[in-house]
Parts: structure tokens; C-alpha cells; sequence
């Protein structure tokens, strides 16, 4: 299983989090949000790490914020 | 019949026997650039100038595959080169009494030092196998039984410390002996048709009789074929004609009068070498390490008929009538008409392509719906391409990925995606572009391989995050397309990923086409539907 967590800094110090555990690269999967949830100008209810490593790139280009990438683990399951 | 003593393999002593004595200062991977007309039919080592050691050498092998006797000291008779280990003791005395022992004191015991027990092995070893599977593989060739015994399996016999994934792919894989590229393909280190299938390889072949080539549809009931060994010995001849006057020189260069030229063919004189003029300085070149792989271009594939400027053409028609060439931005409906421009008015049929298939009992993976998805992939391509790649077996097992892909048409998809349709599309769209990849035409692995090197020149090798296996990430729309493989061309998973993009929804293909950096790899991806 791989764990993508995304960590927005804004400016004045507020964090907010988003995170998603996939098992696959291709599958959406529910995103869990913590933290200043509603500093976030979009949110998606389920998303794939490539288009949750997108909208945090958008959310930084939009209100300033840094982002922290952590990824972890693996996926179960690929097309080899 | 009882056999009491062993019978001298006729076929692998006259291969052995054959072969000229050529030294000379090349090392492996210089020897690798030597036409191979010339290759095959020398006994050389890398960078053993002395004749004598090497005849010594032919001869002890030769001694050992025939089973030649002396007299011994008590009036009886032994064998003369009884084992590797009587070789390698042998000719371990005859390297010290002539000074051939390592060139520098680091090198004692190395594969670099002549005298060394795993430097004369090796030497043992490829000798005598490459001369028994000539043996076996001539034999193989006769009219008759190679009408019973048509094709060959592929299959390990024995383990070895890092394996090639070029033959991990090949592994199990039946092609009919007479389809020489598919053995050559597989036999990058000699370029021949037989083993040893390359340095320190732990694969072998196994026979494969008529009912179970014709069960695989490898060959039509009561078809004959015809033996190939002359159309190799033509292969061969043909590697050494044709020389340009750079090569020639070099071979010249290289060999002194060991070799002869006459207009633009060149040959073995059968005259050993002699002491040269001081040679020219080369650059030293690594040695290829017997249990490594060691990656390399496709060989040279003599079906290759596509073109590639035709099909880079006809997309850009393709796409001009979909309405989205030179397009920054696209739509949803303008992905739906180009789909459609990218299918096929007359495509091959998926039961003439299916050669077997094995289901689930229900859902997305059973028989019927597996042929629907092979047709939906063969809608998008040409038929003539599809008429020069192997026949499909198509399976739904358990497998460790959620698809994989063999060489000679075997597409596997996991037996779990029968309950996921979407997936089960995408996985098997996936497989099939590995099918038209590898074993299509060599202008596409080409440009792939180019495209890919460029994208990623200057980075190094990494581990693919989620994935663990080694790649280059550069800035593919997902990471697995970097995958890098050991033994195979470059970008084998470029076209694989990318061609998913298909099995997506027309607003998602938009979004996507509309990065550009994605859109440069997707325009070369899609060449080979044209």
C-alpha cells in the first residue's frame, strides 16, 4: 500500500493535510483532509497521487502556500 | 540399446574444430563489433594475442568433445582432456611456463588474468556448449525431424545471480526453429540461433513436437517445414560482404594478415598472427561480466517492413481531421473524433490473431469478453503489422502484477480484474502494446528508445517511487513509464502507459493532451497505429 500525503503551509503559518492510501497508480481512492481544510480553495473527494500531486502544485500557485510531498510505501499491484 | 561408452558428438567436434585460430589484443566488446561471419567461425579469446595457447586450447577441447585417449604411464589408455578441471589445470601450466599470467597484480584470479581458474572455465564452458548446441540445433535441422519436432521451448535450467529480464521475458516462450530472428533475438552476447544464449546464461531449449506446435498454432497440420540452416549460412556470409573501406581498415588493423580481403568481403587466411608494429593506442573498454546483463540494442530485424515516415504522416492526417492538430487546447468531443480517426475501416479479425485463450467463468475476463478487448485493441491497428506479429495466448491466471507480457504473444492478466472492467481494459490495452512494442517493427523501438534517451539524458537511475524497481522518473505523466529494464530497449514501458491513455475518458484524454510534455510523448506513441 502507498500512503500520499500532502502538507500545505500557508503564509500566516496555517497547515492543512490531504491524504490518500492506493493500493494501485490508476484507481481513485478517498482523500482524508486535516487541519485548515477550508484555506483550500478546491477539494476533491477521490483522486489518484499523480492528480492529488497536481492540485497541491495549484492549491501552492493559488494562495502561496509550500507544500510538503511524502510518499511511502508501495503499490500492491501494477501492469508489468 | 545399452550404451557402454560415450558417443562422440560428430556435429559439436567438426564446430569446434572448424574454427580458425585468431589472437589478437580485442577485447569483448571490440570482438562484439567484428562482423559475425568472421565471429563464428574463429576461436578467439578476448585479448589472447598467442596462437599457441589458443590452438593448445582448440585442441584440449577438441580432445575433451571426441573423448581422444592416450597411453598411460601403466600401458592402459586415458582420456586426454578428461573434465573442465583437467582443462583448466592444463592449460593453467601451459599459461605460467609462457609467461601469460596477469597483466597487473590486481588482476590475479580475475576474469582478466588468462591463468585464472574462473578466466579458463568460462572458456570451457562456452567452448563446449557452443559447439554441442550447434551440434543439436544442426541436427535439429534435418528434413525429418524437424517435421516431427517443429518448434522449441525457451526454459531455464539453471539459476544464476542476476538474470536477464530480456530472457525472463522469453522464459517458457515456443517459436518454431525455423524462425531464425526470434533466436537470434534471444542470443544477443553470439548473434546465432543457438546456445549458449549469451555470457554465463543459465537457459536452455527443450524439443517441442508437431501436435503441441500445431496445438499452439505455431504451424498448420501437415505443413512441412523447411530446414534454415542455409538460409543462416547465408545470414552469415551476407554479415561479411558489403564492408565499407573504415571497417575493412580496421579489421585490417585489427588482425593483420590473420585476415583477407577481397573487394568488399573479407575472411580468415587460416595464417596465424604474427608480431605487429607497435598498436595504436586504444581506449580500454569494459569487459562484459559473465553473470551480468549487459543491455544492447535490438538485433537487426530483417522483418521490418514498416515506414516510418508513412505513419508519422498519416497521424498528422489523422489528427488534422479530428481537428486537433497544433492544438494547445482540446475538448472531450474533439478526443472522442480523434479516437474514432484512429480506428481501423477494415481491422484484423481477433480470432485470426488468437491462437489460444483461457478465461474466467463470468465477468470481464471471460473468454468472450477477453476476444472483445483483443478486438478492440486491433481495431486501432494496421493489419499488416498485426499479420507479422506471433499469434496471441491469451490467459486470465493468478499472477504477481496485474498483467504481464512474454515474449511470443503471451498476455496474462490477473484473475481478480474479472471483477473490475475498467481496470481489466486497461490492463489488457497495457499488455498488448507490449505485444506491438517488442516484437513489431524496429523503426519504432527505435524511435521509443531515442525519445526516451533524450528525455532522460544526464539522470540516473533511481527507484521508482510507489514502485520500488528502477527507472528514470524525468517527467512522464506517471512514473512506471521510466521503468528501466536490464537487456531490453530503452523506453519499454513509454508506450505501454502511455497507450492506457486510449482506455480513458474523453475528458481525461483532453486534459492530459492538452500538457504539452505529455502530448510530445503521445504523438510518437501513437505512430504505430498508422
Amino acid at each position: 500500500m502507498l500512503t500520499a500525503k500532502f502538507t500545505l503551509t500557508f503564509p500566516d503559518g496555517a497547515i492543512a493535510t490531504a491524504q490518500i492510501e492506493a493500493e494501485s497508480a490508476d484507481a481513485e481512492y478517498n482523500v482524508v483532509y486535516s487541519g485548515a481544510v477550508d484555506r483550500l480553495p478546491e477539494k476533491f473527494d477521490t483522486a489518484d497521487v499523480r492528480v492529488l500531486s497536481a492540485w497541491a502544485k495549484n492549491v501552492v500557485k493559488e494562495t502561496g502556500a509550500a507544500v510538503n510531498e511524502q510518499i511511502e510505501g508501495e503499490y500492491d499491484r501494477f501492469a508489468e | 540399446m545399452k550404451l557402454v561408452k560415450p558417443i562422440p558428438f560428430k556435429e559439436a567436434i567438426e564446430k569446434v574444430g572448424s574454427k580458425t585460430i585468431v589472437g589478437s589484443q580485442l577485447n569483448s566488446a571490440e570482438w562484439s563489433e567484428v562482423p559475425l561471419a568472421l565471429r563464428e567461425r574463429a576461436f578467439f579469446s578476448s585479448r589472447v594475442e598467442s596462437a599457441r595457447f589458443l590452438q593448445r586450447a582448440q585442441d584440449s577441447i577438441g580432445d575433451f568433445l571426441a573423448g581422444n585417449r592416450e597411453p598411460a604411464p601403466d600401458g592402459t589408455t586415458m582420456l586426454k582432456t578428461g573434465s573442465r578441471q583437467q582443462f583448466v589445470r592444463d592449460m593453467q601450466a601451459f599459461a605460467l611456463a609462457n609467461g601469460m599470467g596477469p597483466l597487473a597484480p590486481g588482476e590475479k584470479g580475475t576474469l582478466k588474468d588468462i591463468s585464472s581458474e574462473q578466466w579458463l572455465s568460462l572458456i570451457f564452458d562456452t567452448q563446449t556448449r557452443q559447439g554441442q548446441d550447434y551440434g543439436y540445433w544442426k541436427q535439429g535441422m534435418d528434413a525429418d525431424v524437424l517435421n516431427e519436432f517443429p518448434a522449441q521451448r525457451f526454459i531455464r535450467v539453471q539459476e544464476v545471480h542476476e538474470p536477464r529480464d530480456w530472457h525472463h521475458l522469453a522464459e517458457d516462450g515456443v517459436w518454431l526453429k525455423t524462425d531464425l530472428d526470434a533466436w537470434i533475438r534471444l542470443n544477443r552476447d553470439f548473434g546465432v540461433p543457438w546456445g549458449p544464449w549469451g555470457w554465463g546464461c543459465g537457459h536452455d531449449v527443450e524439443d517441442m513436437d508437431r501436435y503441441e506446435a500445431e496445438e499452439l498454432g505455431l504451424i498448420e497440420p501437415g505443413a512441412r517445414p523447411e530446414p534454415v540452416d542455409k538460409s543462416f549460412n547465408d545470414r552469415l556470409e551476407a554479415s561479411a560482404r558489403g564492408l565499407n573501406e573504415d571497417v575493412l581498415q580496421q579489421l585490417r588493423s585489427a588482425f593483420g594478415d590473420q585476415v583477407e580481403i577481397e573487394g568488399d568481403t573479407i575472411r580468415w587466411s587460416g595464417k596465424s598472427n604474427k608480431p605487429k608494429p607497435e598498436p595504436e593506442p586504444k581506449q580500454p573498454k569494459p569487459e562484459p561480466k559473465p553473470e551480468h546483463d549487459q543491455p544492447q540494442k535490438p538485433q537487426k530485424d530483417a522483418k521490418d517492413q514498416s515506414d516510418e515516415a508513412t505513419a508519422t504522416q498519416r497521424l498528422d492526417e489523422a489528427l488534422e481531421a479530428a481537428g486537433v492538430k497544433g492544438k494547445e487546447k482540446v475538448t472531450a468531443p474533439e478526443m472522442v473524433r480523434l479516437m474514432e480517426q484512429l480506428k481501423e475501416t477494415a481491422p484484423a479479425k481477433a480470432g485470426t490473431v488468437l491462437a489460444t485463450i483461457h478465461g474466467k467463468q463470468k465477468g470481464a475476463l471471460t473468454q468472450a469478453n477477453m476476444e472483445a478487448e483483443v478486438q478492440k485493441f486491433l481495431d486501432l491497428l494496421p493489419p499488416k503489422l498485426v499479420a507479422k506479429l506471433p499469434k496471441l495466448h491469451l490467459s486470465a491466471e493468478v499472477i504477481d502484477a496485474n498483467g504481464d507480457y512474454r515474449l511470443g504473444g503471451r498476455v496474462r492478466a490477473h484473475s481478480k480484474l474479472t471483477h473490475d472492467a475498467v481496470e481489466a481494459h486497461r490492463v489488457l490495452f497495457h499488455e498488448l502494446m507490449h505485444w506491438v512494442h517488442l516484437e513489431g517493427p524496429k523503426w519504432y523501438r527505435d524511435a521509443i528508445a531515442k525519445h526516451f534517451q533524450e528525455r532522460t539524458a544526464g539522470e540516473a537511475l533511481t527507484h521508482l517511487p510507489g514502485y520500488g524497481l528502477l527507472g528514470k522518473k524525468d517527467k512522464w505523466y506517471e512514473v512506471y513509464a521510466g521503468r528501466a529494464y536490464s537487456g531490453l530497449v530503452d523506453g519499454t514501458e513509454v508506450p505501454t502507459r502511455y497507450i492506457e491513455w486510449l482506455t480513458f475518458s474523453p475528458e481525461k484524454m483532453a486534459r492530459m493532451w492538452n500538457d504539452p510534455v505529455f502530448r510530445e510523448t503521445m504523438l510518437l506513441v501513437l505512430r504505430i497505429l498508422f
